[in-house]
């Protein structure tokens, strides 16, 4: 066990120390993600996670496909910015662990944008590592991410392409305690990915270190299936920080989240649908209420995921 | 039943997913592209242009002059200066110019250019002499966007002020200088006598100072240009002075344009003001009937776009003192502009200082640049109203 944590705290520190690089981010994707308030690296465990800490992906019960839609900053006159987000998670099996895929964009029509596209792998390493599961399960994974931004210039700027992709990937680890403690780390754009059109223009490495805990219920206040999350990212010499709690009640169909980072306040839900042969639909939207941003009505994101 | 339900609910999620692709793509390729900027859209002032002057004539009163230049090497250029008369010749210098470094040459006078090969759109500012028959002189600036790849003109506007009484011979000086940089923009030149005959002509520039807005959030005043019209000694003139090169491209513009006269206390709608096009120069011009200062106003009706930039993305990589970021246009001394980027994050604020168009040069407030990425802005106007926002990309 302590060998465990030496080598997951020296990897957070090799990594948290690397030379952060340039531009996409990930604040914008994963519905249950985003009710937390992005707190998300050491919760991972379904669709969302090939986002956040694709080792999780180790950990999903069943396969499951999930898609959003969203509106940013609504209520603003003359901004109209989507993010879209599709994603697949297949656990194979104990041995062969999980595989993942994962579109993410974000677009304002006519100027610019972003995508993402991911195939990740995560299995859980207890076997190979001879961890106790009734202690911890660890699981590790990686993503190999292809990130392309397209501008819609003048037809003056006839010299530049309109777009840039290049090839870059994502490492990460998740330990999942029996006593409720999550603990996660996920390193993300760790190999320099240049999209610049006229300069070098590099996407930043972003280390994301995730804190969570999980109780069936909360003692004191006996608050049912309750998580907590705090991720803590480093990215470009700067530290942000999220958090975020979610509840499940009425029989864990429905999921209360809350959560907010330094810019905004989030709060969202999520209601399950389950039908024979475990397969279930899951229906969850969140608000995201920025702080500074004057005259929006927030952002609002849904989506529909099926396991199966 | 339940299989039945497994797969319409598999089904609904595809087809949402197509959708939304489908949606997305369509979105993203629907908005057309802006059309490259005309001359028309240009200011003719460069502020970071040093204030160069041309000399030379006016032996029948220059109304316009226009400089041609063709850079064919990144280490060479070649102008060709041509201006035009009253009565429609159009003459052209037959000096070679020669850049070298970034000093550009034409005639005997040094001048200077500012020229970037990255940069597509610029403007020069060059000296020259060219001398006339009569030997008078006077000063002209010359102020000419130009394309790294083609050719470009512009019309060269200056300010003229008359002094004395030219048909016995005397004076004329030639506003030219930039008053903001402490010139005081006045050069004098001795012309013979007889040399005008009838109309002073008086060319019209666009003061650096004069572009200036004024008004509420929804109805300003943007002055374009103001002219002096003064003749020393002489309290009232026989003849109207002409004042031409009014910035106006189109005859039905023309009722979007007032001249204004400062009667010493305030501006005034300028009596008997009668400005008329003329179709050959796209020009309007003014007959001026009093002595004093006059300035042209274009009243706008504004709303929310009017003050959004034209160019909604900028490279980085091409920021320089022709391209020196997003353009915000009839801002106020007041007003006020905030950049975020898609976090909500504030990057940077920007008050306006009454300059016109007030820039974002894609910088953050710590003086480092911003990343790559989509930004929404805000604008403030200080007599209240709603924010107005948009979205503008900055990318390397």
């Amino acid at each position: 066990m302590k060998k465990l944590l030496a080598v997951l705290l020296l990897t957070i520190v090799f990594f948290a120390t690397q030379q952060a690089y340039a531009a996409f981010d990930d604040t914008y994707w994963g519905v249950r993600a985003l009710g937390m308030g992005g707190a998300f690296t050491a919760v991972s465990n379904d669709a969302n996670a090939p986002l956040y800490n694709v080792a999780g992906t180790a950990f999903a019960a069943q396969k499951e496909a999930t898609l959003m839609g969203s509106r940013l900053f609504a209520g603003l006159d003359g901004v109209e910015i989507a993010s879209n987000y599709a994603g697949y998670v297949h656990p194979i099996s104990a041995q062969y662990g999980a595989i993942s895929f994962a579109w993410s964009s974000i677009s304002t029509p006519g100027l610019r944008r972003e995508d993402t596209f991911s195939v990740g792998y995560a299995r859980v390493l207890n076997d190979i590592l001879r961890l106790n599961s009734e202690i911890v399960e660890l699981s590790a994974g990686a993503n190999l991410k292809y990130l392309m931004q397209e501008v819609k210039f003048d037809v003056s700027e006839t010299d530049l392409n309109t777009y840039e992709g290049a090839m870059t990937g994502d490492i990460a680890v998740l330990a999942m305690f029996t006593n409720g403690i999550g603990l996660g780390f996920s390193s993300k754009y760790i190999v320099p990915a240049d999209i610049g059109f006229m300069e070098k223009d590099e996407v930043k490495n972003t280390n994301v270190l995730g804190l969570s805990y999980y109780s069936d219920e909360l003692p004191l206040v006996k608050i049912p299936y309750f998580t907590a999350a705090l991720d803590v990212i480093f990215r470009d010499s700067e530290t942000f920080i999220r958090a975020g709690v979610e509840s499940y009640v009425l029989d864990r169909k429905l999921a209360i989240r809350l959560g907010g980072r330094e810019e905004a306040f989030n709060m969202g839900f999520g209601y399950e649908f389950a039908f024979a042969n475990e397969t279930k639909l899951v229906v969850d939207y969140a608000l995201e209420i920025p702080f500074e941003v004057e005259d929006s009505y927030g952002s609002h994101f849904f989506s529909l995921s099926f396991k199966f | 039943m339940e299989r039945i339900y497994k797969k319409l609910s598999l089904l609904i999620v595809v087809a949402i997913m197509v959708s939304f692709l489908v949606v997305d793509v369509y979105a993203a390729s629907s908005e057309p592209y802006k059309t490259i900027s005309s001359v028309a859209d240009f200011s003719f002032i460069e502020p970071e242009v040093k204030h160069d002057k041309i000399d030379t004539v006016l032996a029948e009163g220059i109304l316009n002059a226009k400089i041609r230049v063709d850079f064919g090497e990144a280490t060479s250029a070649k102008a060709v200066l041509e201006y035009k008369i009253d009565s429609g010749e159009v003459k052209t210098s037959t000096n070679d110019a020669v850049m070298e470094d970034r000093d550009f040459y034409l005639g005997t006078k040094k001048g200077e250019i500012t020229k970037d090969n990255s940069i597509v759109e610029y403007r020069i500012a060059v000296t020259f002499t060219i001398p006339e028959e009569n030997n008078a002189t006077s000063e002209y600036v010359l102020y000419a966007p130009a394309d790294a790849s083609s050719t470009t003109f512009v019309t060269a506007n200056v300010i003229s002020k008359i002094e004395g009484d030219i048909a016995a011979g005397g004076q004329i000086s030639v506003f030219c200088g930039d008053q903001s940089k402490g010139d005081n923009g006045y050069v004098t030149v001795s012309v013979s006598p007889n040399a005008y005959d009838g109309e002073h002509h008086v060319v019209v520039d666009f003061l650096e100072d004069a572009s200036s807005s004024s008004g509420t959030g929804q109805e300003r005043e943007n002055v374009i240009s103001a002219a002096s019209v003064d003749v020393e000694g002489v309290t009232e003139i026989n003849n109207p002075i002409i004042i031409k090169n009014l910035p106006l491209q189109t005859e039905t513009e023309a009722s979007k344009f007032t001249m204004q006269y400062q009667n010493g206390a305030e501006w005034e709608t300028a009596a008997g003001a009668n400005l008329s096009v003329d179709k050959t120069y796209q020009l309007y011009s003014f007959a001026a009937a009093d002595i004093g200062l006059y300035r042209v106003i274009e009243s706008i009706s504004l709303s929310k776009s009017s003050y959004r930039p034209d160019n909604r993305i900028v490279v980085k990589g091409k920021i320089g003192s022709n391209y020196p970021g997003f353009e915000f246009k009839y801002l106020q001394q007041g007003d006020s502009i905030t950049i975020y980027n898609l976090k909500g994050r504030k990057i940077r604020k920007i008050s306006a200082d009454g300059s016109d168009p007030t820039i974002w040069d894609g910088k953050k407030d710590n003086g480092d640049w911003a990343e790559s990425g989509t930004y929404i802005y805000q604008i403030k106007l200080k007599d209240g109203g709603d924010v107005i926002s948009g979205t503008i990309a900055f990318v390397w």
